[in-house]
């Protein structure tokens, strides 16, 4: 690439005379007539040239841009095109010795990188293609699955409330079989309680009674009763 | 304090005079009377117990009781031992533990009868035969009345009792509906 713009460089500065010449000659056709041949016999080549409009093929004396020419004949000739053109042939040999095969080279890396890219973008596309393909049968069969995930989750919902109400089913007789028993205890305890207060006040109440009502010969009996008690115990060999 | 066993000790070397004196039923009498005083006078017990006071002083005390008590010179002597031995705190016990003593060795048994009146002398006798056919040795009554039994007897025969109090038969009561 370096090569290619030194090449396009030499080329620009061997053409400035070319374009000079080209500028000069369009001057003088426009101007003031042609005067006869150059410095170097360039006789009926001027004719020629002035047919054609080229006026200065050798000659290095010649009147344009700021360079003045010492013949007078030669007041306003361009710069001798004949050197122009040896000078564009060089320039042609150097740019195909320099910039043919660099350019040649870019060109051809240039069409590997855009085949390259035309293969990827290929391989991109048919891959977007393939993809989108996927998807709208995706979404083709989206319909199905989506009864189907509804038909799974309505299956486990339901197997989840079965478990779950068995569950709760279980826990609640569990529970009330549990009040059952508590209840069951506490009524026992109360019945217990009431029970002992009951024979509590029953036991008091004959205790009092039996205070305030035991008399003399109630006692001589219930002694009389104990003394044959032991006499009994006694003959039989054996304490109370 | 001194031990049941110590009291036995004190009270067999008591008895074994007694029986070579022939005088165990008396000398048990006086060490009773003894006993009771001691038991019966805080103010006694403290002088005769209490260190503060000498052992000269203590026994001048215990000289002064015997002669008012009219103590037998065996029984005199062998209270100055206890106050010797520091054991004067142990005379009740040891007047208890004598009084058994001596009732085994002449084949007599105590008996506690508790009443909630007093008991008919007639029913005493026909109790006091029917205890002694029992147990197989003369009875000695010792009687008290309770009127917390309500009614009937208790009697209490060495390690045996007899309960036919109406007080026993009301707690059987209540604890057999109470069980129910």
């Amino acid at each position: 690439m370096r090569k290619l713009l030194g090449a396009v460089a030499v080329a620009a500065l061997l053409a400035g005379p070319v374009l000079a010449q080209e500028g000069v000659a369009q001057e003088t056709k426009e101007g003031t007539e042609s005067p006869e041949g150059g410095a170097l016999g360039a006789g009926p080549d001027v004719h020629e040239s002035e047919s054609r409009g080229i006026v200065n093929w050798w000659s290095w004396d010649y009147d344009t841009n700021g360079h003045h020419a010492k013949d007078p004949a030669h007041k306003g000739w361009p710069a001798p095109f004949g050197f122009a053109l040896i000078n564009f042939a060089i320039f042609l040999g150097i740019m195909s010795r320099l910039a043919w095969k660099p350019l040649k080279q870019y060109m051809g890396d240039r069409h590997d990188e855009i085949a390259k890219n035309l293969d990827e973008a290929a391989k991109l596309r048919a891959a977007a293609e393939a993809t989108l393909a996927q998807y709208q049968e995706k979404i083709a069969g989206i319909d199905r699955e989506i009864e189907t995930l509804l038909a799974q989750i309505r299956k486990e919902a339901e197997t989840d409330k079965a478990r779950i109400m068995a569950a709760a089913e279980a826990d609640a007789k569990r529970l009330k079989a549990d009040a059952e028993r508590q209840i069951a205890a506490e009524i026992e305890a109360a019945r217990r309680e009431l029970r002992r207060g009951v024979i509590e006040a029953a036991v008091a109440a004959a205790e009092a009674s039996l205070k305030k009502n035991i008399a003399a010969d109630d006692q001589r009996k219930m002694a009389e009763k104990y003394v044959h008690d032991v006499e009994l115990r006694a003959k039989a060999g054996r304490p109370s | 304090m001194i031990t049941g066993s110590i009291a036995r000790r004190y009270a067999k070397a008591l008895l074994e005079i007694g029986i070579q004196q022939q005088t165990y039923d008396a000398l048990g009498k006086e060490l009773d009377r003894a006993a009771d005083t001691l038991r019966s006078s805080p103010e006694l017990r403290n002088a005769l117990e209490n260190p503060v006071f000498s052992l000269e002083k203590r026994k001048l005390i215990m000289d002064e009781l015997a002669r008012r008590l009219a103590l037998s010179k065996t029984v005199r002597n062998f209270i100055m031992l206890l106050l010797d031995k520091g054991r004067i705190a142990a005379l009740p016990d040891i007047a208890r533990a004598h009084r058994t003593l001596v009732d085994e060795h002449a084949g007599r048994v105590r008996a506690t009868v508790i009443s909630a009146r007093p008991l008919d002398p007639m029913l005493e006798t026909r109790l006091k035969t029917a205890l002694e056919k029992s147990s197989g040795k003369v009875v000695i009554f010792e009687k008290r009345e309770d009127p917390t039994i309500l009614g009937g007897l208790i009697t209490q025969l060495g390690d045996t009792l007899y309960d036919g109090s109406v007080r026993t038969q009301l707690q059987e009561l209540r604890e057999e509906l109470l069980s129910e």
